[in-house]
């Protein structure tokens, strides 16, 4: 059974390109817009990963994975942040929220699925 | 110097002019000093009291100006804020349309590469479908059998031909062999029968003799006689089965001879088309070997090809990244827009202390960029 994955991004591109490089590998997608909307599916549904954005308008992304650490199913979900941010600061912020990893864009299509793949199988 | 102050002075200057040209003509008009005393101060009061009226009524005339000028002189000082404001407002609605211009512009580029990448791959697995000779699922559905499945079925059923044709060939030569041993038998049975003729003649000879002593002999070899003409009799019934014989001899003879003329027809032909056959079938086996090789060197090179494609179309994606950072930055650049106008409005509203203060705040603000790379390389990537 394929693993379902949640990408959380307000831009459309980057999840039409995030949706390319996994589906093409065989995993199931589900894109959310912002925080709220990718907190509502992540309550909608069980994920095997959760790959956000960190600016995005309403719920920013730091608060979307504090908010999923609360939830008992998604304790020890791996949660990727994919952002622009590239600061040692806003990657250690992101690490006490509960990331699982921090990837700078624009991220290669292969080295994204290569993480995946490490994560989730 | 205000207009009012103009007016003042103006009105002051008339009314002492006045006074002093009256003060002059009084001692010439009366005799009595009193009465020009009083009459002069009288014109005075009236001099001033005209000059007065005068005034006021050019003062009213006068004081719509300054109020104008006034408004004229705000407006232009107020003039480049308002600018300012309506400028950056303009800025914001462009950046905002360059945003969803390039968002429009990427999203149909990603999703163009998209449907490259994918057309690729399907050409290359038909390709290299085609290149094994497996069959697809629909393929194997509506044909049943795969290219290389009918090529290899199809030699196979010639090997098996051309194995029984040269077995037949084989049974051919020995029923050749089979023949010319009956027409050297036949030839045999001729002999015997030329051998039976002689015999046939000496006993035609013996019983002509036979029945001249017998009528030599007279009455006493009548019975002799008989016997020697039986003899004749059988000598030539012999005669003619001799030669029933040799005719049906001859006429095997000429059978067997057609017969093993046309097994030897038949057995160089089967061989000939058959070798000829065999031939063929080598040749087009090569050539089969051939495009297969020709076809194995193509895949390779489609293989290379689609994964340099593969490739290709990861670069266009990670740059194709683009839009999402200019997008960050526009966003950014109209926040600091936004700050920008926060900032023209506090122009001479409020207190320098206040104003050095929200100046602070807004910088603050916008002080973070969501965006500090220079280039489109490839990003970090920490896992925790």
């Amino acid at each position: 059974m394929a693993k379902k994955i949640l990408a959380v991004d307000d831009s459309a591109s980057i999840r039409q390109m995030v949706s390319f490089t996994l589906k093409s590998a065989g995993y199931e997608l589900v894109e959310a817009v912002d925080g709220q909307a990718g907190l509502a599916a992540a309550q909608a549904a069980r994920f095997d990963l959760v790959l956000t954005d960190q600016n995005m308008p309403g719920m920013d992304g730091l608060t979307l994975i504090r908010a999923l650490r609360k939830l008992p199913t998604y304790g020890s979900t791996p949660i990727l942040m994919l952002t622009t941010e590239s600061s040692e600061q806003m990657k250690t912020m992101g690490r006490a929220a509960g990331a699982t990893g921090w990837l700078v864009k624009p991220f290669d299509p292969q080295k994204l699925l290569d993480v995946v793949k490490r994560l989730v199988g | 110097m205000s207009p009012g102050s103009v007016f003042v002075q103006t009105r002051t200057v008339l009314v002492v002019l006045a006074g002093c040209a009256l003060m002059l003509l009084m001692p010439v008009l009366f005799d009595s000093a009193w009465i020009a005393a009083i009459v002069g101060v009288v014109l005075l009061l009236a001099g001033w009291f005209g000059a007065t009226r005068l005034a006021a009524s050019h003062a009213r005339t006068l004081k719509a100006v300054p109020d104008d000028l006034l408004a004229v002189q705000a407006e232009w000082r107020l003039a480049p804020r308002h600018f300012a404001i309506e400028q950056t407002s303009e800025a914001q609605t462009e950046l905002a349309r360059t945003k969803t211009l390039i968002g429009d512009a990427v999203a149909t580029l990603v999703q163009s590469f998209d449907g490259l990448a994918r057309e690729a791959e399907a050409q290359l697995y038909l390709a290299q479908s085609l290149a094994r000779g497996e069959s697809t699922e629909q393929q194997a559905t509506v044909y049943g059998i795969s290219f290389k499945q009918f090529v290899d079925e199809i030699a196979q059923t010639m090997e098996t031909f051309v194995a029984k044709t040269v077995e037949n060939s084989k049974s051919a030569i020995l029923l050749v062999e089979q023949m010319e041993r009956i027409v050297t038998e036949v030839n045999s049975v001729n002999t015997l029968l030329d051998e039976i003729g002689s015999i046939n003649n000496q006993t035609n000879m013996l019983a002509l003799n036979a029945a001249i002593e017998a009528a030599r002999a007279g009455e006493l070899g009548r019975g002799f006689a008989v016997v020697a003409d039986e003899v004749r009799n059988l000598s030539g019934r012999t005669e003619s089965f001799s030669g029933q014989i040799r005719e049906l001899i001859a006429k095997v003879g000429h059978s067997v001879n057609d017969a093993e003329s046309l097994i030897n027809q038949l057995a160089s032909q089967d061989m000939m088309f058959t070798l000829q056959a065999k031939q063929r079938l080598s040749e087009t086996s090569s050539r089969i070997a051939q495009l297969d090789d020709s076809m194995t060197q193509s895949l390779q090179s489609l293989q290379v090809g689609v994964a340099k494609l593969s490739t290709e179309v990861g670069d266009a994606v990670r740059c194709l990244q683009f839009q999402d950072m200019t997008s960050q930055l526009l966003d950014h650049i109209r926040r600091r827009l936004g700050g920008i106008e926060e900032a023209l409005d506090l122009l001479g509203d409020a207190p320098p202390a206040d104003v050095q203060q929200q100046l602070r705040e807004i910088g603050e603000r916008l002080s973070h960029s969501p965006v500090l790379q220079t280039a489109m390389g490839s990003g970090s990537v920490d896992l925790f």
